[in-house]
């Protein structure tokens, strides 16, 4: 279990406006959020949730209450597998996989919060969008500090000799997909 | 008119509950000067016995010969009002009720315009009195016979009760032998009795009583007649086996060759064959041939039992039949189902042999305690709770109620049976609110009963044991653990075909499937029929106590309903006006109940079979039928009463008096609001109302009328069948509209039940539509009045 981290929560904390911001996001879907009971059931079901700061079922509670920096810092929300167990078996039909999503999206809007699986998620995007395709190497170096890339270095020149890895990043339909990209991103700046 | 009207009226504050929205002294006032009022008066209460004892006064000091009360709903207080003015010395429909509670203060908040609307409720009310004339109710003699659905605990005491009170009681059962759901528990929480120990006795005591009437393999198909004089067709299937011949020994079941049909009575976790006795103390105590499984209807060859039994019992020519009983009044006490949890797959359930429900840990539990695999002694099982309860999208949205009592007590017995054993409780929330309950639930922490907050997430076979996957979400934790067995506590369901059998006594269900009680609070076992009644589970999950409770409380209402040996039988019925009757017969085809026939040529209403519906006066081309206590007259005096109104527009809502009235009761119980321009007329179907009506209510300065019926109570027809009459009859009245320059818009309809009132949202849109049409002109209103005087 990871521990948890907050253990008190103070006035200060509190954004009443977070569960309703979240629910217009959700539109139809976000209904259900006021509905959970806690029983777990998501929790239990998730197959990630070992290696979470909260489980899902926390992340509804803290919702509730309007802890809305604990919720957009915790890595439950970037460790979400989609693998919709959750939403598939809650009782009172509360779709926790979109409200996964739904989060993500707001951490990625403000630059207040900065957890590394934020990069990850950006800097990814970038390099598909920029090739069409992923490459690990332009990726990796985009990602990791400097120093880390030159601790590594050795690494991945063997990678290279045998052939698992390429310098230059090969191009498949990038401007297709970039146009995917884009439109996509589009759409998320619309709803909001 | 019976003499010259001399009308009090009486105009009560409710505490405030009238009086803060409604300005009840200028209501007084109003009503003061109305033509035929000699006094008018306010309280605070009227239904206390100072404003009771103020109507006496009044009526006697003022000599007054009708009397209007304009306070609450009448389904709330008319028997109080009227046994009032029968105190005062005169006859009880000489009173006339408004209800400027629920119609008024409740669904308005603008002070002018609920006050305007009140005193319109009351011109209606007052000019209708005029019209009032005395009536005699009739008596028609009971039945005392009770016919109790179902053989469960509920069924079985409420029979015992009735039948030690002296009713014939006919219990009739769909299964071979009474019982029910608790002949299958071991024992019953808190107490820990054993369940056989104490039902088996009431058993043998309904077999053996002289009032008392068991039939089972039976399904009540069709109820008719009315309150206190019901008629019941029971279709009952053949047993095979004659049961006064049959000394159950034993002898046909030991050669029947079908050894292995899953036995009910053991939630199909062991065999039977198909001649068998459902339980040791079934009663009646003879055997059964189970028509599916025997292999001589299968085959048409076998009849082995014949051959063995020594006394001839058997009889394979046995047919279906029907027979028809006539009794006072009917319990329906027809029990409940587990839910199937195979469809929930996370919980592996029909997978593997060890997970079971708890009905079959029941079972377990009076044989050995064993596991269905191996059959070991299981050492841990885990309970879970609510599966498929309080599941809105996953099964039923509501708490099974019984379920934590129920997996503490199987916990508790398990670790009774065998002290090694390690029940973990898997639970929601513990719901063990009830007498011993919470005390039970300590009893079980200190036996060192595990539990754990959490809804279990999925259960897999792992090796020979269940690998079981839970949150833990007092620590937040993942839970991941091997058990022997697993106890799955489905949902609760209502019996198969409740639904069925309440529509067959005028009794609905709810969206939760069980039978919708008459009033939640206090009226709790009764129907919406008089003299049917409901207990135990088929009004939702409860335990044998409250069943037990309820049993008896249905008893004693129905033992209320016949004691008097005969019931009051309303005199609001319809007549006919034989010298401008000819004698046409359209009338006989509308009577739903068959009540009018020609005689000599003249239509004759017979007042035993008729139910005041009115549906015959608007269908008579030569109105010369009438309806006591509804007539044509005083009708009209309330539409051109209400009609004198500076409310506009003015929308009148015609609504049915029994589902359509309650409709709009409850929806001032819950405070929603709709404008005050909409005044409901009540009528006893909106079919009573003509094209007629409804060209004198735009000629008295209607601007809109509204139809609200009822969507399922028509008086035999199916509702499909009903609901096409209701939209053909205002279709009609639509389209006929159109030739007086009324625009068909102006007319709407709406068809509600309890459960939907809030249907009547349409008054809000209703009133809209008006406002925004073309207001009627004054010389389209002339036409019309000069159409209706000629």
């Amino acid at each position: 279990m990871n521990s948890v981290t907050t253990r008190k929560i103070t006035p200060d904390m509190i954004d009443p406006t977070f569960e309703s911001t979240l629910r217009k996001r959700l539109g139809e879907k976000g209904e259900k959020i006021p509905l959970c009971f806690q029983c777990g059931v998501c929790s239990g079901s998730c197959p990630v949730a070992f290696a979470m700061d909260y489980t899902p079922r926390q992340i509804m509670e803290l919702i509730k209450l309007g802890v809305k920096d604990v919720v957009l810092n915790s890595s439950t929300i970037w460790l979400c597998a989609a693998c919709y167990s959750c939403s598939v078996r809650c009782p009172q039909g509360v779709d926790l996989k979109q409200v996964m999503d739904t989060l993500k999206e707001m951490a990625l809007e403000d630059p207040k919060y900065s957890r590394a699986e934020k990069a990850f998620y950006e800097k990814f995007i970038d390099v598909v969008r920029k090739n069409g395709r992923i490459n690990e190497v332009t990726f990796y170096v985009k990602l990791m500090p400097k120093s880390a890339v030159m601790r590594n270095l050795g690494f991945g020149l063997k990678l290279y000799q045998k052939g698992k890895i390429k310098l230059s990043p090969t191009k498949a339909c990038s401007d297709q997909v970039a146009k995917i990209v884009e439109k996509i991103l589009a759409k998320g700046a619309q709803k909001r | 008119m019976i003499e010259e009207a001399r009308i009090g009226v009486f105009v009560c504050h409710c505490g405030g509950n009238i009086s803060d929205v409604v300005d009840v002294e200028r209501v007084r006032e109003a009503a003061s000067k109305m033509p035929g009022v000699v006094v008018a008066e306010t309280n605070q209460y009227m239904c206390s016995k100072a404003g009771l004892d103020l109507i006496k006064e009044v009526v006697k000091k003022y000599r007054l010969n009708r009397v209007v009360e304009a306070s609450c709903t009448p389904r709330m207080h008319l028997t109080t009002f009227r046994r009032a003015v029968v105190e005062a010395g005169l006859n009880p429909y000489l009173l006339e009720m408004v209800n400027i509670r629920e119609q008024c203060s409740w669904v308005h908040t603008d002070r002018e315009a609920a006050t305007e609307k009140a005193i319109a409720l009351v011109r209606g009310a007052v000019m209708r009195a005029h019209y009032l004339e005395p009536l005699q109710p009739d008596y028609k003699p009971v039945e005392k016979s009770v016919m109790v659905v179902g053989g469960g605990v509920s069924g079985i005491f409420a029979s015992l009760e009735l039948a030690n009170k002296g009713y014939k009681v006919y219990l009739v059962e769909r299964m071979p032998t009474i019982g029910g759901r608790m002949m299958q528990l071991s024992k019953t929480f808190p107490t820990l009795d054993c369940s056989t120990c104490i039902l088996a006795p009431r058993m043998v005591e309904v077999a053996q009583h002289p009032n008392i009437k068991i039939i089972t393999l039976a399904e009540p198909i069709k109820v008719s007649g009315s309150p206190g004089n019901y008629e019941v067709t029971l279709k009952i299937k053949p047993r095979y086996v004659d049961v006064s011949n049959c000394s159950a020994c034993d002898e046909c079941a030991k050669k029947c060759p079908m050894k292995k049909v899953p036995n009910e009575y053991e939630a199909g976790l062991a065999y039977r064959t198909a001649i068998y006795l459902p339980f040791p103390q079934a009663i009646p105590q003879a055997y059964v041939i189970d028509q599916e499984h025997c292999l001589f209807f299968q085959k048409g060859t076998c009849k082995l039992c014949a051959k063995a039994c020594g006394r001839g019992a058997i009889n394979f020519e046995e047919k279906e039949r029907l027979e028809t009983i006539k009794v006072g009044a009917i319990i329906l006490a027809t029990g409940i189902d587990v839910m199937d949890p195979s469809p929930l797959k996370e919980y592996s359930y029909g997978l593997h042999p060890d997970i079971v429900t708890n009905l079959q840990f029941e079972r377990l539990l009076l044989s050995g305690m064993r596991r269905p695999s191996d059959k070991k002694v299981p050492k841990k099982v885990a309970f879970i709770l609510c599966v498929g309860s309080r599941s809105p999208e996953r099964g039923q949205p509501y708490c099974s109620k019984i379920c934590c009592m129920i997996a503490l007590k199987q916990a508790f017995l398990l670790k009774e049976f065998h002290a090694e054993s390690e029940p973990w409780i898997f639970y929601t929330d513990i719901r063990a609110a009830g007498k011993g309950y919470e005390e039970f639930y300590t009893r079980c922490r200190e036996h060192g009963i595990k539990f754990v907050r959490g809804r279990v997430a999925e259960v897999k076979p792992n090796n020979g044991s269940l690998l079981l996957r839970a949150e833990d979400t007092l620590l937040g934790v993942q839970i991941e653990e091997n058990f022997d067995l697993v106890v799955l506590s489905p949902a609760l369901l209502p019996s198969a075909g409740t639904k069925e059998v309440g529509k067959l006594v005028g009794m609905d269900t709810g969206p939760d499937g069980f039978l919708l009680e008459k009033h939640y609070k206090l009226e709790p076992v009764d129907g919406a029929w008089t003299g049917v009644y409901a207990a135990g589970c088929a009004l939702g999950p409860k335990d044998v106590r409250e069943s037990v409770v309820e049993a008896m409380s249905a008893a004693s209402r129905a033992s209320t309903f016949l004691g008097g040996g005969r019931i009051e039988v309303s005199p609001e019925k319809a007549f006919v006006l034989k010298d401008l009757c000819d004698g046409c017969g359209v009338c006989v085809q509308v009577c739903p109940k068959n009540a009018i026939a020609i005689r000599g040529g003249k239509a004759e209403v017979n007042p035993v079979s008729c139910i005041g519906c009115g549906i015959c006066l608007p269908a008579c081309p030569k109105q010369a039928l009438d309806l006591k206590h509804n007539t044509e007259k005083q009708l009209l005096a309330t539409i051109y009463g209400v009609c004198q109104s500076n409310l506009k527009p003015l929308i009148i809502a015609f609504t049915e008096k029994v589902v359509g009235y309650r409709a709009a009761d409850m929806y001032g119980l819950d405070r929603r609001k709709y404008p005050p321009n909409i005044v409901i007329i009540e009528v006893p179907t909106t079919r009573r109302v003509g094209l007629r009506h409804v060209l004198h209510a735009f000629a008295a300065g209607a601007d809109g009328v509204v139809f609200v019926e009822a969507e399922d109570n028509w008086y035999g027809l199916s509702k499909e069948e009903g609901l096409k009459q209701f939209r053909n009859h205002v279709s009609q009245i639509q389209r006929e509209l159109r030739k007086y320059g009324i625009d068909a818009t102006r007319v709407m309809a709406v068809a509600v039940t309890l459960p939907q009132y809030y249907k009547l949202e349409i008054f809000d849109m209703v009133v809209n539509r008006v406002k925004g049409a073309k207001p009627i002109t004054d010389e389209a209103r002339a036409k019309i009045k000069e159409v209706l005087t000629t």
